[in-house]
């Protein structure tokens, strides 16, 4: 290399990415690389890196101390829009001055109110549940029946859509049900999942009952039966449309009941869940966040059942949010990391797809705020829970709004991304 | 002032910094504005310490203002901003001399900073192992924007060795970042 000015190809690809390469020289250039590999990739790679260095935002951002020290040492004051260093404190109104103060005890309030209505639920439920009426069930039973019903067949389906867990067909002793009745009313409110594996059918005496053992597993009495019906069910969520055709029994003057919520699943219709996010800022940052390491990039929840397809509950998170605030002389970038809370509002289509392996989609919708200004979070997803162990996992694509004040000018902060997590029901 | 502030040239603004305080204040503000996110550009990729940064970037627009009188006639103010800038670098450069050597790998360990650019975090680190002649001759070249003869007349080097050390910069961290930029290419 006897003149490193422009005489090897390499060379006069550098002075041509800098412009500085004369145009006498650049057919030379242009058909070097036409023909070389090596000066192709060399040329991708000086662009990459001239790509980076356009984008290194944190050193074209001066920090705030910095220009404060500068103005002081002068004896001027601060530029009139001197940015805040994340997060910025919010200063607006009376909504978000009430949610910054009023979200925790509002929060407890709630897990309070909800523990308390638990352990009511609790004492309700040791209690055998009883049939508003007398639904007849046969007076011997056999077993061999029961265990063979493991399917469809004869009988109205308890919840529409086949496969259902259906009337059983006790066709050979059993007298089929023909009241036609609602089981009980307390039943269907307490129950959110009937996924019985072992489904149990508990048949107590009637009251009245000249039964010196009262225990309701007597083998004794004709007309007390425990049927443990280990046949797998399909584990569907059982409707409200779960009555009448429950057939097979007619022991006079016996009630009976089912053992409602077997097999662990939100027992008690709450749901603990913990999601990690991972989004996309609109805008975007590429700013460091200070994040406290344990907690960032995700949300904790707690849910409770309220209907079959229904659950509320609350959510806690922190995750970051660029932002880009412009003022008349200058534009500051920050990615602050922010905490959020909301309340939550999550619909659940009840019914598993079997081809996803038995995963359920659901919705959902958050809304709370942030110390800077209200948020809003919208979630699509698929989530599966073991009923036996009451452990599922669940994976969705999340979208999240958060406005906030700065100088007197509304701005908002949009993120898209996938959110995944664990949920323990219980 | 018939004109606003924020339409004035460079120049004038740096007339007024003589004037009284006010007026000052506000020129001074709206050059600080135009030039303070490339003086510290500078500052701190060339320093890397980013607290020795953060001072030098101070000591320059003070002394920036300070240098402003009546007498003096200003060409070209973001270059002159840059020149006491760089002779600042270079002093702080020679004064931890003393402490470390040039031959250590001075990496600076910032646990704050999660880049999502990673090439841009391997850049920075690059630019550590640089000697200052070359890391000076990148800065100003990429962050800066200069042309050769630009970078030539403020470093008070010839053409051909401007162009040399920007050369031999890049190839240098072209090297170091050699089995990254070769992952980047195997997934396009």
């Amino acid at each position: 290399m006897s003149n490193i000015l422009g005489n090897t190809p390499s060379e006069m690809l550098h002075l041509f990415v800098d412009g500085e390469l004369n145009s006498s020289q650049e057919h030379i250039l242009f058909s070097e690389l036409s023909g070389s590999e090596e000066l192709q990739v060399e040329m991708k790679d000086l662009l990459s890196i001239r790509d980076s260095v356009q984008n290194d935002i944190e050193a074209f951002t001066p920090p705030v101390e910095a220009t404060q020290g500068v103005f002081s040492r002068l004896g001027f004051t601060s530029p009139k829009n001197q940015p805040i260093p994340a997060p910025i404190p919010y200063t607006g109104g009376v909504f978000s001055n009430f949610i910054r103060k009023a979200w925790l005890p509002v929060a407890a309030a709630l897990v309070a109110s909800l523990g308390t209505f638990l352990l009511l639920q609790n004492n309700s439920e040791q209690r055998p549940l009883e049939a508003n009426i007398n639904i007849p069930i046969t007076k011997s039973v056999d077993n061999n029946d029961l265990a063979m019903n493991t399917g469809n067949k004869i009988g109205n389906p308890i919840s529409d859509g086949a496969n259902a867990l259906s009337g059983f067909d006790f066709s050979n002793k059993a007298v089929r049900n023909t009241s036609n009745k609602p089981i009980n009313n307390t039943i269907r409110s307490n129950r959110s999942y009937m996924a019985p594996t072992n489904f149990a059918v508990q048949i107590i005496p009637p009251k009245n009952k000249n039964n010196s053992n009262n225990d309701i597993l007597s083998s004794q009495s004709s007309s007390l039966a425990m049927i443990n019906y280990a046949s797998p069910i399909n584990t569907n969520r059982i409707n409200n449309n779960l009555h009448s055709d429950f057939p097979g029994y007619e022991p006079k003057n016996a009630n009976y009941l089912p053992l409602s919520s077997i097999g662990g699943s939100t027992k008690n219709g709450l749901s603990l869940v913990m999601r990690g996010i991972h989004a996309e800022s609109y805008p975007g940052s590429n700013l460091p966040s200070k994040a406290y390491p344990i907690f960032s990039n995700m949300s904790l929840g707690l849910h409770y059942q309220l209907s079959d397809n229904f659950q509320i509950g609350a959510e806690i998170g922190q995750e970051p949010f660029g932002q880009i605030l412009r003022t008349s002389t200058d534009i500051t970038y920050q990615n602050p990391m922010v905490f959020w809370g909301a309340a939550s509002i999550k619909y659940e289509v009840g019914s598993h797809l079997f081809n996803l392996a038995g995963a359920e989609p659901f919705a959902q919708i958050l809304l709370g705020g942030t110390e800077m200004g209200p948020l809003a979070k919208g979630i699509v997803g698929l989530q599966f829970v073991s009923d036996d162990w009451g452990f599922g996992m669940n994976f969705g694509i999340e979208g999240t709004t958060m406005l906030y004040n700065y100088n007197d000018k509304l701005y908002r902060t949009d993120k898209l991304g996938i959110t995944y997590g664990i949920i323990y029901s219980f | 002032m018939s004109k606003k502030i924020e339409q004035m040239e460079d120049e004038e603004l740096f007339a007024l910094l003589c004037q009284e305080k006010d007026t000052a204040e506000k020129a001074f503000s709206e050059l600080y504005a135009r030039y303070s996110p490339r003086v510290f550009a500078y500052c701190r990729r060339f320093l890397s310490n980013k607290e020795e940064a953060q001072d030098v970037f101070q000591e320059a627009f003070v002394r920036f203002y300070q240098s402003a009188s009546e007498n003096r006639v200003m060409t070209n103010v973001p270059g002159f901003l840059l020149r006491i800038t760089r002779n600042l670098c270079v002093n702080e450069i020679r004064r931890n001399r003393n402490n470390v050597t040039f031959e250590e790998y001075m990496v600076t360990e910032d646990n704050d900073i999660s880049d999502k650019d990673e090439l841009l975090s391997l850049i920075k680190r690059a630019l550590d192992l640089l000697s200052p002649e070359y890391r000076e001759a990148f800065i100003l070249r990429e962050y800066e924007g200069l042309s050769y003869a630009e970078i030539a007349e403020m470093i008070g080097e010839s053409l051909s060795n401007v162009k040399i050390r920007i050369y031999r910069a890049k190839q240098k961290i072209r090297e170091i970042l050699a089995p990254y930029l070769a992952d980047i290419s195997k997934y396009e």
